[in-house]
């Protein structure tokens, strides 16, 4: 076998183990869909609304993140079903029309709030809160969002944490839905996140009406539903991004609350990987939980820049997540997540862009030169195209079958499926290597 | 050439045939779902119309002798969640005669766990009462999907039988647990009152703890001497949940055990006799709960003066006199709920219609010397009366602090350039 032939076996190699880990992942997270659809999951929490065990929960969202009219967006959240939750909404700017808006909608007064100081943040500039308490409105100084999230941690009342992400509409029933892992106590739940979809899909959740959101909402669902799902199950994920993610505040501030530093996706991902560090540090058993169910709708690119800008902050966050905790890689005591997930996760999610573009570029070249033959060029094309398409298929069948979406378009739907992983995929996996300067010229000129 | 057109064309066949395929196989789907549903309505109808005039073994002997059992079980299972008055019975005693029960009943020995558990969700969903014994025992099952299953069929059985085996579950320790338990227990009505005072008997702290919780939702003053008894408990959290649910039950007669968990060691009880006696809401409390308010632990400060201010006239009184308490907590605590409740305003008002109100300028004052500053400045800033607004500010100016000063500043600009503007229209 010539040295050529090695180095092709070698991309095909890589591509099958990817994509097998996701194929397996996807197995996992069905189950886990499954198992949940069996015990009644939807229709026993739909009881927890009545119930005064229910752990309540403070909401915290950014007034930039609730779209152009925010009393819509808290007028919908007061309208969800659950016994006890209070919204903190955090803003910066001093003279902005729609605090004005808010502060007459909900008759807020500027109080002095006094609050428990249970780590290191910023001080409020100003609080507003309704005469039940349940809305406060908080300015803070322009800081990253991990300041003020901390400052949030400081200020909530409640045991749990409801963190939301940009633009993000929430799903309805999705606090009650949410916080059930919280209460089955197994094992410890430090924090459960959900499927997120594009705001933009059309009635009875059909396909969004945009291209390259079709093909986002393809990837999306085969990131989540075959790995985030089933993740959980192998002691992952190592890090992960929900637009809405629901925390357990005591884990947090023990794991040392959020980076002061990291903007928002950044600090998110990085208190994950704290926590598993702390957790697993303190020998406590636990569990991260990644519902298979639509729980938030968020803007889903529209445009092949706006996917590409957000695939590379993702990666961005990754990057300096990975880094920042290397120290936890290959360390028995850190169990299957340090010799396990953290080395996958390099080599198959950090590493992939740069040992994607070698493997393509060198099996080409060398089917270019003639040093390898047809069967083995075909054999690497299977590999990285044709099976990752046929994983794409299965999120599209899980996501059928068990999150009820997408239902009534057929082959379109298989066809989109297949050719995300057959083109966008690659392109998607490629493009931030050559385009980040153009996305940084574009970001500071947004 | 033509072997490249050969295998185009095969691959475009291959392609064409697979979506023929999968074309069929949605028809096929589609023509069966249809005939099930066809067919289970039919059942329904059957049933619905027969039952009542001929009693279940007849109406299964005439007019369904030879059903097709899964669709009959799927019928009865939806029948038994509806649950209609009257029917219940009636069904259980059709599944029975059906053969489902005794078929169901077996598989919960079965080794296949999705086996157990959808027999026990059955047999719950059926609220067939004779199988409690052996539903118990699945509660300690080593796996948790037939566990949670077991645990809802006996939910869903609610009989006294059922929640003592239920009960028994407690141990797991889990809220869920609690939750599936609590909500038996509530449908369970007046029946499961003395159960759960027998259960703040129990040896075991998490069973205790249980029932305390659960009991200010189903309890009344009756039980209320017994939570009272609890509220001296070796375990924290039995204590705590006695505290919590005195308060639900709001009975005047529980206010002495509360007064005397304001000293209890732990701060969860503390905090917990403090909520509690706000919702009673006796005015002579206010001066004790008051005292609350220098706690070292931060949720006892909170809910002390939460209770104060759920009291309402009767509790601002010490509100406004632990503006001058000597520890520090104590009057940021009282000047954040009097500026909720919205003194400041209140005073500014009272002055507007009555004239000069010495003791609200003193609380004004105070509020700002405190540092409380932030409804004062946005009530100078809305206020319509420059007159009461030069007063007011004539109090304050000799506060030293900056944030005050700036808001002051604030206020005379705004005030001058609506003035101004007032002149210009004039």
């Amino acid at each position: 076998m010539s040295f050529y032939s090695i180095l092709t076996y070698l991309a095909i190699i890589y591509y099958l183990a990817l994509y097998s880990i996701q194929m397996f992942h996807l197995l996992l997270g069905y189950r886990a869909a499954l198992h949940w659809k069996k015990l009644g999951y939807q229709a026993e929490t739909q009881r927890l609304y009545r119930s005064e065990l229910v752990p309540p929960i403070s909401v915290i969202n950014d007034l930039d993140f609730m779209g152009s009219d925010p009393v819509e967006w808290v007028d919908k959240l007061f309208s969800e079903r659950f016994p006890e939750f209070e919204l903190l909404v955090m803003y910066s700017c001093e003279s902005d029309p729609r605090v004005e808006e808010l502060i007459k909608a909900y008759f807020l007064r500027r109080v002095d709030r006094v609050y428990r100081r249970s780590i290191k943040s910023p001080a409020p500039l100003e609080v507003f809160q309704s005469d039940d308490r349940r809305l406060s409105l908080i300015r803070t100084e322009k800081l990253p969002r991990g300041a003020i999230l901390n400052l949030v941690l400081n200020l909530s009342k409640y045991p749990l944490l409801a963190v939301v992400g940009n633009g993000v509409q929430m799903e309805k029933d999705v606090l009650i839905r949410m916080v059930r892992p919280f209460m089955e106590g197994r094992v410890r739940v430090p924090v459960v996140m959900g499927m997120e979809l594009p705001l933009e899909m059309e009635d009875e959740d059909l396909l969004p009406p945009r291209r390259i959101t079709k093909y986002s909402l393809m990837e999306s669902l085969r990131v989540q539903l075959g790995y985030q799902v089933g993740a959980p199950y192998l002691g992952g994920p190592v890090t992960s991004y929900s637009a809405l993610a629901l925390f357990r505040k005591k884990d947090l501030l023990e794991a040392g609350g959020f980076d002061p530093n990291m903007p928002y996706m950044k600090a998110e991902m990085d208190v994950l990987l704290r926590l598993h560090r702390y957790l697993r540090e303190q020998k406590t058993p636990y569990h991260f939980v990644y519902l298979p169910q639509p729980v938030a709708r968020r803007p889903f690119p529209e445009r092949w820049s706006d996917h590409v800008r957000e695939l590379k902050a993702r990666r961005d966050s990754i990057s300096a997540v990975l880094w920042a905790q290397k120290d936890m890689l290959f360390r028995a005591r850190y169990g299957r997540l340090g010799l396990i997930q953290l080395p996958a996760f390099w080599i198959f999610v950090k590493l992939l862009p740069l040992l994607g573009f070698c493997a393509y570029a060198v099996v080409i070249v060398l089917f270019a030169f003639g040093r390898i033959g047809w069967p083995l060029f075909a054999g690497f094309l299977l590999s990285s195209m044709a099976y990752p398409a046929l994983v794409g298929v299965g999120t599209v069948i899980a996501a059928r079958r068990e999150l009820g979406i997408l239902k009534g378009q057929g082959g379109l739907l298989y066809g989109y499926a297949f050719m995300t992983q057959l083109w966008f995929r690659q392109f998607s996996a490629l493009a931030p290597l050559f385009v980040t300067r153009i996305g940084k010229e574009r970001r500071l000129e947004s | 050439m033509a072997a490249v057109l050969f295998y185009i064309l095969l691959a475009v066949v291959v392609v064409l045939s697979v979506f023929a395929c999968y074309l069929l196989v949605r028809i096929l789907q589609v023509f069966f779902k249809a005939r099930r549903l066809e067919a289970m309505k039919n059942y329904e109808t059957i049933i619905y119309s027969a039952v009542r005039k001929l009693g279940p073994e007849k109406t299964l002997e005439s007019l369904l002798p030879s059903p097709k059992t899964q669709l009959l079980e799927e019928v009865l299972l939806r029948m038994g969640d509806e649950g209609a008055e009257g029917w219940r019975d009636k069904v259980a005693r059709l599944y029975e005669l059906g053969g489902f029960y005794e078929k169901r009943l077996h598989q919960l020995d079965s080794r296949v766990k999705s086996r157990r558990s959808r027999a026990a969700r059955y047999i719950g969903r059926i609220g067939a009462q004779n199988a409690v014994s052996r539903l118990k025992e699945l509660l300690w099952d080593d796996k948790e999907e037939v566990r949670d299953s077991a645990l809802f069929a006996l939910g869903r059985m609610g009989t006294r039988e059922a929640l003592e085996a239920m009960l028994a579950a407690l141990e797991r320790g889990d809220r869920w647990t609690e939750q599936k338990v609590a909500e038996a227990v509530e449908e369970a009505g007046d029946e499961s009152r003395q159960l759960l005072v027998e259960l703040l008997r129990d040896p075991n702290p998490e069973r205790r703890a249980f029932a305390a919780e659960v009991m200010g939702k189903v309890a009344g003053p009756e039980e209320a001497p017994e939570l009272a008894k609890a509220l001296r408990d070796p375990d924290i959290d039995v204590r705590a949940r006695s505290a919590g649910s005195l308060g639900k039950i709001s009975d005047n007669a529980s206010r002495l055990p509360l007064l005397r968990a304001l000293e209890d060691p732990e701060w969860e009880v503390r905090s917990q006799a403090a909520k509690a006696l706000g919702h009673i809401g006796d005015a002579e409390d206010a001066k004790r709960l008051v005292l609350c308010l220098r706690d070292r632990e931060w949720w006892v400060r909170q809910n002390a003066a939460a209770a104060l201010r759920e009291m309402g006239a009767a509790g601002e009184g010490p509100l406004i006199e632990a503006l001058w308490d000597e520890d520090r907590f104590a009057r940021e605590t009282a000047a954040q709920v009097l500026e909720e409740a919205s003194i400041v305003e209140r005073i500014i008002e009272d002055i507007g219609e009555s004239g000069d109100d010495i003791e609200g300028y003193r609380v004004i004052r105070r509020l700002a010397e405190i540092g409380c500053i932030g409804t004062l400045g946005q009530v100078l800033l809305d206020m319509p009366e420059d007159e009461m607004r030069g007063r007011l500010i004539s109090h304050l100016s000799d506060i030293k602090n900056d944030e005050l000063q700036t808001m002051i500043d604030r206020a005379l600009r705004s005030a001058n350039s609506n003035e101004a503007e007032g002149r210009d229209r004039g």
